[in-house]
């Protein structure tokens, strides 16, 4: 054995080195900041459900991890095999993975392709065909079809008519129910006069028969100057689904020239004027509705709704603190705003709205150990039914951050 | 006994060798005759799985060659074969270490008859010794069967002496040999038997005793009556 | 087993000395990077303190706070790692070649060897790796003293983390060779023996057929990457995936393995019917 030192040194050094560098790793993950829940107000079992998703920054590098109240998990510390599916699951997909798992089986981790109806769970993309100078000329929808009660998937590929009319098509929203899915697209093309023209259109598939069955344009308008923009208001729950049926639709008309910022949120220079509508798109009437939004809606409010009527909540920031606004659709009332009953300054917010509660998070400005505080709204009584404060188990250096992002 | 069965051997298009058949029985010296390049050392490295037959099948004692035999067949090739940067100690150490019939004693008297040292390096020997080295490491394994390739040809006199005084002597007892060479008169008083390899073919395969007295001529002149045949042609 | 695991000994022996003597000027070329480096960042903190005045902060805003990353992507530290690679690279066709075409024609003994010469292609397998393995060990050593380095000439004020996972991230897309967990180790090293028995596959094709084993043995390269990547291809010609990110994990291993499995089987057939002197 002593003759061959010169492998077996190498193996020990090895060997040796490696286990160093594990422990280290380890140990590295045991000196990041685990955190617990506070509560000081109402009964934690409403946050039971819930998981926290944040990012611990140390100044170069920045470290996903996971709380759901019982424990603290950075990616590092999920095991290897684990991570393989994903350490980041929105609770929607996780769902529907645990109900459908063949199903879902290969299919893509984005929750916004997917849309259930009592009848069918269906997962639509776009299909962008081939290519004709630079642009696409045959595209299509890519769907697949489960049928809920036989367990049985199809898939179809159906084309999108008169789709050679249009320069540019996206996919925006899809909504099923019942046997028919409606897929939001908007469609642009150039005008006779040099203009753009976009508009907003509704296919209707019948899932039965893998057809369409109608195609509505639900507005039209020219774009000059990129003055007027409309989009899909990013209504949280249902994704500007309102239980009725209605597809929420934002309109912006800038007055003068502006940038009209990111998708979550009103924004506009201070200096231009931007106005807001509220339209609403009837899927069973096929009609609009046009709503002005109230006055107490500030620049950066963020859409929330909730299924079991037409109210439509905003939440906002209000000099350093927050509020929500609950607001009924062709209400003349202007409501009062509830405010979030936050003890520090708001540094960045999260929501998420599960079953009947609105949960808020919100991430503090200048935190110690307190890095935020969660509170839960119970939206048929628009009472505050807990507040709690996340902390950790040490001070943050002057370099580390710690963030919430998402609440599933 | 080591059997050569129709073994035929062609390198692209050319068949160097044509349905050889013959054996090599043991305790008992065969010699392989032939001038250069007939096909001797493709024999012997047939016999020990260093190439292969494109026809014919080789057996020794009725087995195909596999790992295993390699503690009962040994061969010493014509080309050195010990890395360069070992000494003679290094290569003995090498051997003991993989064949369990390794005989130290052997060795270490095959070290004194050739002059050689456990310490001397592999790449200061010259060309005779490195042989001497070879042979060693051949001769000092407890095999049935030992081959050898041209173990006298291009040495210095010196150890071509030493190496036929141990090519004659009580090494080769009992175990079955063969030697080849385009040169029979280092070994013609120690071979059994010889068979003359020519035009890819076993010419003839003389068992010497019998054959001296049958044909009242030494092995020798029979050899060279072969090879003014062969230039005849 | 005991004879299989000698071979790995004494292939080891024969490649040690060149490789330890690489292992050394890895060593010292990188040392003294480190110092040179750090030194240097010092050299420049005291320029600006001694010339302009300077506190710190405007000294970190002026020429930044000094980052390991800056060491390991410099010469000083990727030059010998790349001599490294480049090295057991050509090593991975030489551990074959020289016993046919070296001073003295070795290969004959390792075919005469009383061992499956199954034995004799894992031994050089095992020893390539363990090579490489020693290299990524040797790396991780070196940047421990190399920190400590950085930790003894840089204040703190002045110079990034420190953390060996900070420190091992600045080789960027070359970090995929440290494995972070006893997971990633065993797939990263798994891998790496599997794809060193195709090439070893390969060279024998060629000690097999030559001119036209040559062509046989990069046909076996490509159609080794081809099985290993076929669920991926599968996914992309028809654009969808079939199975959970799990479970093309392990089927990717299972490929893994059918592909280590035909490269050791069609080696030991060459080795034993077509591999000659």
């Amino acid at each position: 054995m002593i003759k061959h030192w010169k492998t077996i040194g190498l193996v020990v050094f090895v060997s040796i080195i490696f286990s160093l560098f594990y422990v280290q790793m380890s140990r590295e993950v045991e000196t990041y900041p685990t955190f617990t829940l506070e509560t000081t107000e109402g009964n934690v079992e409403v946050v039971h459900p819930i998981t926290l998703y944040g990012d611990f920054h140390t100044g170069e590098h920045t470290h996903l991890f996971s709380y759901n109240l019982q424990e603290t998990m950075y990616v590092q510390q999920m095991p290897s095999l684990e991570r393989l599916n994903g350490f980041y699951k929105y609770a929607e997909m996780e769902r529907l993975e645990q109900l459908y798992p063949a199903y879902m089986r290969g299919k893509v981790d984005d929750v916004s392709m997917y849309t259930e109806s009592d009848l069918y769970v269906v997962q639509a993309d776009m299909d962008w065909g081939t290519y004709k100078n630079d642009e696409p000329v045959n595209m299509a929808f890519n769907l697949s079809v489960l049928h809920k009660e036989l367990q049985k998937e199809a898939r179809m590929t159906i084309e999108i008519p008169k789709r050679d009319q249009s320069s540019f098509i996206s996919l925006e929203k899809m909504y099923a129910v019942g046997e028919d899915l409606h897929i939001v697209t908007s469609h642009s093309h150039d005008s006779d006069h040099g203009l753009t023209v976009f508009d907003l259109r509704v296919y209707t598939i019948q899932l039965d028969r893998g057809k369409i069955g109608s195609t509505d344009v639900i507005y039209t308008w020219e774009q000059e100057d990129f003055t007027e923009d409309i989009r899909v208001a990013p209504i949280e729950n249902h994704d500007s689904i309102l239980a009725d049926q209605r597809m929420l639709l934002l309109k912006a008309i800038v007055e003068e020239d502006t940038d009209i910022e990111n998708d979550l949120q009103i924004s506009k220079n201070q200096t231009e004027k931007v106005s807001y509508e509220l339209i609403a798109y009837d899927f069973r009437t096929k009609s609009l509705d046009t709503f002005k939004l109230p006055s107490q809606v500030k620049d950066g409010a963020e859409f929330i709704s909730y299924e079991d009527n037409s109210d439509v909540f905003l939440i906002q920031e209000n000099q350093e603190k927050l509020e929500v606004i609950e607001w009924q659709l062709g209400s003349d009332e202007q409501p009062g705003p509830l405010m979030v009953p936050t003890n520090n300054p708001v540094h960045s917010y999260t929501t998420s709205y599960q079953g009947e509660y609105l949960y808020i998070y919100v991430n503090s400005k200048a935190p110690n150990k307190n890095i935020g505080e969660i509170h839960v709204l119970y939206v048929p009584t628009g009472e505050w039914v807990y507040a709690g404060n996340l902390m950790s188990n040490r001070p943050l250096k002057d370099e580390e951050e710690v963030i919430i992002h998402s609440i599933e | 006994m080591i059997k050569l069965s129709n073994v035929t051997k062609r390198f692209g298009r050319k068949w160097v060798l044509k349905e050889i058949s013959f054996q090599i029985p043991k305790k008992q010296i065969t010699c392989l005759v032939g001038r250069n390049g007939v096909g001797k050392t493709t024999i012997m490295n047939m016999i020990m799985g260093l190439t292969h037959p494109t026809k014919g099948n080789i057996t020794i004692d009725g087995e195909r060659i596999h790992s295993s035999l390699y503690d009962n067949i040994s061969y010493v090739p014509d080309q050195a074969t010990m890395l360069n940067q070992m000494t003679v100690g290094d290569a003995m150490d090498f051997m003991r270490g993989f064949y369990k019939n390794w005989n130290d004693e052997q060795a270490l008297e095959l070290l004194y008859l050739f002059s050689l040292h456990k310490s001397d390096r592999i790449q200061a020997l010259s060309k005779g010794a490195r042989k001497k080295v070879d042979i060693l490491l051949g001769l000092s394994m407890d095999a049935e069967y030992i081959l050898l390739d041209e173990p006298f040809s291009g040495v210095d006199p010196n150890s071509r002496k030493q190496i036929i005084d141990v090519c004659t002597g009580h090494f080769m007892e009992n175990r079955g040999i063969l030697i080849s060479t385009h040169d029979m008169l280092e070994v013609e008083h120690i071979v059994n038997r010889a068979v003359m390899i020519e035009d890819g073919m076993v010419h003839r395969v003389l068992e010497i005793e019998e054959d001296e007295e049958t044909e009242k001529k030494t092995i020798i002149d029979m050899l060279k009556e072969v090879d003014a045949h062969a230039e005849r042609k | 087993m005991r004879k299989g695991s000698r071979l790995i000994f004494f292939e080891f022996n024969r490649a040690s000395r060149m490789y330890f003597t690489l292992l050394t000027v890895m060593f010292f070329t990188q040392i003294l990077g480190f110092f040179v480096m750090s030194k240097g960042y010092m050299g420049q903190v005291e320029h600006y303190i001694r010339t302009y005045g300077l506190d710190i902060p405007a000294i970190q805003e002026a020429i930044g706070i000094f980052s390991p990353e800056q060491i390991i992507q410099s010469p000083w530290v990727m030059a010998p790692l790349s001599l490294c690679i480049v090295y057991m690279i050509a090593y991975t066709f030489f551990i074959w070649y020289r016993d046919w075409y070296g001073a003295n024609v070795f290969i004959y003994r390792l075919f005469m060897l009383p061992v499956s010469r199954t034995y004799v292609f894992i031994s050089k397998a095992v020893t390539i790796l363990l090579m490489v393995i020693g290299i990524i060990a040797f790396q991780l050593f070196v940047l421990y003293i190399g920190k400590w380095i950085i930790a003894g000439n840089i204040p703190i004020d002045f110079r990034g983390s420190l953390s060996m996972l900070d420190i091992v991230m600045g080789f960027n897309y070359l970090t995929i060779f440290f494995p972070f967990t006893t997971v990633q180790f065993f797939t990263l090293f798994g891998g790496m023996f599997i794809f060193i028995t195709i090439v070893f596959t390969a060279i024998l094709l060629e000690r097999s057929f030559h001119l036209k084993g040559i062509i046989y043995g990069l046909m076996y390269i490509i159609g080794s990457i081809v099985l290993l990547i076929s669920p991926s291809i599968t996914e992309i010609i028809l654009q969808r995936s079939f199975v959970y990110p799990a479970e093309m994990f392990w089927i990717q291993v299972g490929l893994f393995l059918i592909s280590a499995y035909i490269s050791i089987r069609v080696s030991t057939y060459l080795l034993e019917k077509k591999v000659h002197v």
